[in-house]
């Protein structure tokens, strides 16, 4: 696989008619951070577990935070909370700009055909040089928030149980609003440039992942998009709320993972549908689709054209449309950044709530850029780890991904042929790319991202590979 | 001038390039040293505006630090986006901003120990050490030749 984060397979298996019987997205690499954290202060635990992860850092940091909150029993200060929000909405701002302009945008301008050795951010360069150079200022300026939040860009160590280490200087809130006009009006091209995707690819993307599944997020007290804080609400493929106001903190008894003796990475599923059928998605498809509205009003009328795509259903079941929903979510990471930064409260000076263990047990758990994350820790009277459970984003979108890989395959190839063509390889890819899975995190895996792809007869003979 | 100290500080001798890095803020002040776990696109706008740039990274199968001079170029497969190399971040450099250093180099330290661990192996510690005295001489030839 390539323009993902981590290592990846996939392998499509025919039947005795040479048509796609099966096809699967296995992840081939295992870290184990829940094991070597074990014996680890909770304090700690923010630092570590940021460097799951070299993309979305802020976001376990945060969630470790959490759960270190929820140990110590403490309820954090009010502008503690909200620098914890803004840095949220930095690191979602980052990558989805990342994911969108330059993991995603080189098979939407260039084409799912075209030559795979220009169809990565050089070839967008030289078809579209503003658009590439905006997607980088745009990620840079998340960046730029996390930087200034944290001193370092990655692994940033600022959020800590209680609260946060530093308050804002009131120099660097101005120099962030300062880049707040240029990133309106990048999202802005941004989705632009999505619709015009939509009628590019009309044909194809009705084959990109478009089933039914249940749909797993956080929303506010209010119902509102949420990404930091709130309940959790279920909604089924029919756009039907079956659980709402869930406690995150027990996010156990709604949630199973199985395991399948091809891959790393876990299947987490509903636990009373049972597995599989207790599939669903969570990240942007899942969150803007959940959500009863979007409190920044550019944002909000952008949910309104998403959700007329799911005509009468009202629910927006094409993983395609990740893409729509992650552009929607970068426009609203602007604009509440730029509320949070008017926000008087947010230069503060009490910032830390202190407290020592009170608890053996805690959860945290945020909307990460690529779905809910949840960390969950127990811990000895002297706040030491003992167990350590992280259910990561990708992890739970992974039976969706295995089912979009498998439309796509089915729909695309022909197994007669024995042979796969690059075009309808990068297809398949791009299906799991909608879901801009980080394996890095959701594995904890280390590495660079090869290409492996095997086409598999009845009796297991490969017929055909790319490796890239 | 610029200095790009990039590796997993958790990962044992791989984060002998941040450590260096950190190492050279300390000792000079007026050079802007940035640490990151992976070469990343953003990078670009920093890198077209400085003169010289220094990438510092932990390198297996060298047996001293050493320096080389690198020019813009892209990986031989496709690029990584999530992470790029100094070559590609050059040619990113160039593409987009019109412009990069007179000179760029890559500085290698030696690197074995990759386990779990913050700290680094002995030969590589003292492989990091001879890489900032190494940045030093090269800082100050620099500084010399723009006077």
């Amino acid at each position: 696989m390539t323009r993902i984060e981590g290592h990846a397979k996939i392998t499509i298996q025919l039947d005795d008619n040479n048509d796609v019987a099966d096809a699967r997205f296995h992840v081939n690499e295992f870290r184990g951070f829940e094991k070597f954290t074990e014996g680890r202060l909770l304090w700690e635990m923010p630092g570590i577990t940021s460097r799951i992860c070299g993309i979305c850092p802020a976001s376990h940091l945060l969630t470790s935070a959490k759960a270190g909150d929820d140990i110590l029993a403490v309820e954090i200060p009010e502008t503690a909370e909200k620098l914890r929000r803004l840095l949220t909405l930095a690191q979602w701002l980052q990558s989805h700009a990342l994911s969108f302009f330059h993991l995603s945008a080189p098979d939407f301008l260039l084409g799912f055909d075209s030559n795979p050795a220009t169809r990565n951010i050089f070839g967008l360069i030289a078809a579209d040089k503003e658009f590439a150079k905006r997607g980088i200022r745009l990620r840079k300026f998340g960046q730029e928030i996390i930087e200034i939040l944290g001193s370092r860009r990655i692994h940033t160590p600022w959020t800590v149980p209680g609260g946060v280490r530093e308050p804002l200087d009131p120099a660097k809130k101005d120099v962030m609003l300062g880049w707040i006009p240029e990133a309106k009006e990048t999202v802005g091209l941004a989705l632009d440039a999505i619709k015009k995707i939509h009628k590019k690819f009309a044909k194809e993307i009705p084959e990109f992942g478009n089933f039914r599944s249940l749909l797993v997020g956080l929303v506010s007290k209010d119902g509102g998009l949420e990404y930091y804080d709130g309940f959790l609400r279920i909604m089924d493929g029919n756009g039907n709320t079956i659980a709402d106001k869930l406690d995150p903190k027990k996010y156990f008894e709604y949630f199973g993972e199985a395991v399948e003796p091809w891959s790393y990475l876990k299947f987490p599923y509903y636990k009373p549908f049972d597995y599989p059928k207790g599939m669903y998605r969570v990240g942007p498809l899942a969150r803007v689709n959940i959500c009863d509205f979007i409190e920044t009003p550019m944002a909000e009328e952008e949910r309104k054209i998403f959700k007329k795509l799911g005509g009468n259903v009202g629910v927006v079941n094409n993983s395609f449309y990740y893409h729509y929903a992650r552009c929607i979510e970068m426009l609203f990471a602007v604009e509440k950044i730029e509320m949070l930064l008017n926000d008087p409260a947010i230069l503060g000076q009490n910032i830390r709530s202190m407290a020592s263990i009170n608890r053996t047990e805690g959860v945290g758990c945020t909307e990460a850029p690529r779905g809910v994350l949840f960390h969950h820790y127990h811990v000895n009277k002297d706040g030491v780890i003992q167990k350590a459970n992280l259910v990561i984003a990708t992890a739970q979108n992974n039976i969706a991904m295995n089912r979009t890989v498998r439309q796509i395959a089915t729909h695309f190839i022909d197994g007669k042929k024995g042979k796969i063509t690059e075009g309808i390889l990068n297809r398949v890819e791009a299906g799991i790319r909608c879901y801009d899975p980080c394996l890095s995190c959701s594995t904890h895996a280390l590495g660079q991202m090869p290409l492996h792809v095997e086409l598999l007869n009845a009796g297991g003979e490969v017929l055909d590979e790319i490796r890239r | 001038m610029l200095v790009i100290g990039y590796g997993n500080t958790l990962r044992g001798d791989d984060g002998a390039g941040v450590r260096a890095a950190e190492h050279v803020a300390v000792r000079h002040p007026e050079v802007r040293c940035v640490c990151l776990h992976q070469l990343v696109p953003e990078l670009a706008e920093q890198i077209a505006d400085c003169e010289t740039v220094f990438f510092i990274d932990a390198q297996e199968n060298i047996s001293q630090s050493s320096a080389r001079l690198i020019t813009p170029g892209q990986e031989a497969d496709q690029p990584r986006t999530h992470f790029l190399s100094p070559e590609s971040l050059l040619t990113l450099s160039l593409q987009l901003y019109r412009h990069i250093p007179f000179k760029a180099y890559v500085i290698g330290i030696p690197a074995s120990q990759f386990e779990f661990s913050e700290e680094l192996s002995a030969e590589t510690n003292r492989a990091m050490q001879e890489c900032v005295e190494m940045v030093d001489r090269l800082i100050l030839d620099v500084s010399m030749e723009n006077r």
